[in-house]
């Protein structure tokens, strides 16, 4: 009873919050992939401009010559590179708003004092969170192949678009993992975003900079997005599906933590 | 019935509570009473479990807490000090939402409180003001009918005929058998309902006293005005005088007495009020350091 009456109110008051981020997501693709045929046409002038920069500048910012003349690898080098950061903002302020606005408002309090246990409250609130970051991705995966269909008239590998689906899936659920431990220990919103856009800066960055410095090849390894590499899936047009699942399972292993630190916490109000 | 002993929480190296133990039967309202900071709030939270003790133990209805909370949550009946509910949404959707925790049906009851103590469906709580809040917190705490009934500083942001109007609910629910735990740093309303109360100072539970007892330490400031010779009252203590008056500190159980001899007097103006609870406490109790 305490689960599903959670679960309807979270689904009724994060719904607006993720329209907003559908259409940022849409919206995004809308505004990348009608412009991928035109980037083909000029991709002699940005190849000619990539050999005069240095290797370690274009493995940094993913400007491999193989990705600029493939339409889902001009989509998958920059634009996913944003969608990684959109989808990591987006977890950690959807658990930022189940999980640390509920102690900031001090909302937790009535909540837990009411029937239903911890962990039926903990549990029905992740799964709003479940149900919305899938929602998110499969919206994303059908825009995106939609307006491939519309806009590209070049060939591409559609198998890879739908790996993009599922790699900006296993983020959302990484970051949402993460920000949630981080909501039940801060008891604050604020601090949820500070470390997740933290997290993604050193672990995007740090995963790019660790391919081409050797020095610094362990910072790559720490790196969630080392695990599903962009350029490599484009390159030899395979999605990385195993590691997607074990990303995902290491989030659902972070939700438990959550889940373990939630029961126990003081909630200081 | 409601069992605490010897609870004791520290936040890191601050004291919350240091030895509090209590038992309150079923049909009896205790008063928990202390100054701002003795520790109040820290036990009705753990008793909630809220917040875990390093020690002591607590139960309600036979259930240890906090493992065994959930078997009595469903008769815990909750009012926090500061309430703080959903600021987005209108006071029906919250009262919806409220109703979604109960399997009974609580729509009558739910109706009979909304009449009784005039609340507004239609706004947002964020835009109530704050005796309407606890109106909503007051509904929210009394609408399943709890057989255990924790209030944390009702009447704090309550105009006096909604207080009256809170003591008759109280005395309502006490006498179907609800057993009541209350804080307060109010002693007149502490001395209206309660059969028993517990004084905390310091995180500590230093006495437990009677309705009697209540009576016997309850203090009246009274400010004689206007009169040359107050000899008469030497034996009381007197903590402010200048050329034209004196403020005496009177127990009530000497209220009669001295009225007695004060009447017997000239004078041009007398005032009696109840000093808080704070100053009562200082002067019964001693000062000291406070949490």
């Amino acid at each position: 009873m305490s689960f599903i009456n959670v679960f309807k109110k979270e689904v009724r008051w994060n719904l607006k919050a993720f329209l907003i981020w559908t259409a940022i997501f849409v919206a995004f693709a809308l505004m990348y992939i009608p412009i991928t045929d035109q980037m083909l046409q000029r991709s002699d002038e940005i190849i000619k401009l990539l050999d005069m920069m240095p290797k370690f500048i274009r493995q940094m910012f993913n400007l491999e010559e193989e990705l600029l003349t493939r339409p889902e690898g001009i989509f998958g080098s920059e634009g996913m590179s944003f969608v990684y950061i959109l989808s990591a903002i987006f977890s950690s302020m959807l658990a930022g708003s189940l999980f640390a606005k509920e102690f900031e408002q001090k909302t937790i309090e009535y909540l837990i004092v009411k029937p239903g246990s911890r962990v039926t409250v903990f549990l029905s609130k992740s799964l709003v969170m479940i149900l919305y970051l899938v929602a998110l991705s499969a919206v994303f995966v059908f825009s995106i192949t939609r307006l491939f269909d519309i806009f590209v008239n070049a060939s591409y590998n559609q198998t890879i678009l739908l790996g993009f689906g599922l790699y900006a899936l296993s983020v959302q659920m990484f970051f949402a993992g993460v920000a949630t431990i981080v909501a039940v220990i801060g008891q604050k919103s604020s601090l949820n975003i500070s470390v997740s856009i933290g997290l993604v800066i050193f672990m995007y960055f740090g995963d790019t900079l660790s391919n081409s410095f050797e020095v610094i090849s362990w910072v790559g390894k720490l790196s969630v997005f080392h695990y599903i590499p962009l350029v490599k899936t484009i390159v030899e047009e395979r999605v990385v599906v195993g590691n997607s699942i074990l990303i995902m399972l290491l989030s659902l292993g972070l939700l438990a933590i959550g889940m373990l630190i939630f029961r126990k916490v003081d909630v200081k109000v | 019935m409601i069992v605490a002993d010897r609870l004791k929480k520290y936040y890191g190296k601050n004291c919350g509570v240091e030895d509090v133990s209590f038992s309150i039967a079923p049909g009896e309202i205790y008063g928990l009473i202390g100054p701002n900071g003795a520790g109040k709030t820290t036990t009705i939270r753990i008793i909630l479990g809220l917040l875990k003790m390093d020690s002591g133990s607590v139960s309600i209805g036979g259930a240890g807490i906090p493992e065994h909370l959930g078997r009595v949550k469903s008769s815990i009946g909750y009012l926090p000090g500061e309430v703080n509910f959903y600021g987005e949404m209108r006071v029906k959707e919250f009262l919806k939402f409220n109703r979604g925790f109960y399997s009974d049906d609580l729509q009558g009851s739910e109706e009979e409180l909304v009449e009784y103590l005039a609340i507004d469906r239609e706004k947002k709580f964020k835009e109530l003001s704050q005796g309407n809040k606890k109106k909503v917190g007051i509904l929210q705490a009394l609408v399943h009918h709890p057989k255990y009934l924790i209030l944390d500083e009702p009447t704090n942001g309550l105009d006096p005929l909604l207080q009256n109007k809170l003591y008759q609910l109280l005395e309502r629910e006490r006498n179907r058998g609800t057993t009541i735990l209350f804080s307060s740093h109010v002693l007149s309303e502490v001395e209206r309902l309660c059969q028993r109360v517990g004084v905390v100072r310091n995180g500590e539970l230093v006495k437990e006293l009677s309705m009697e007892d209540v009576r016997e330490i309850a203090i009246r400031k009274i400010t004689v005005t206007g009169n040359r010779d107050l000899s008469v009252l030497d034996k009381y203590s007197v903590t402010y005088s200048d050329e034209s008056s004196r403020v005496y500190s009177v127990r009530n159980s000497e209220l009669n007495e001295f009225l007695k001899k004060l009447t017997a007097l000239e004078y041009t103006d007398v005032e009696i009020k109840r000093p808080p609870l704070e100053e009562t406490f200082m002067e019964i109790y001693g000062g000291g350091e406070q949490e």
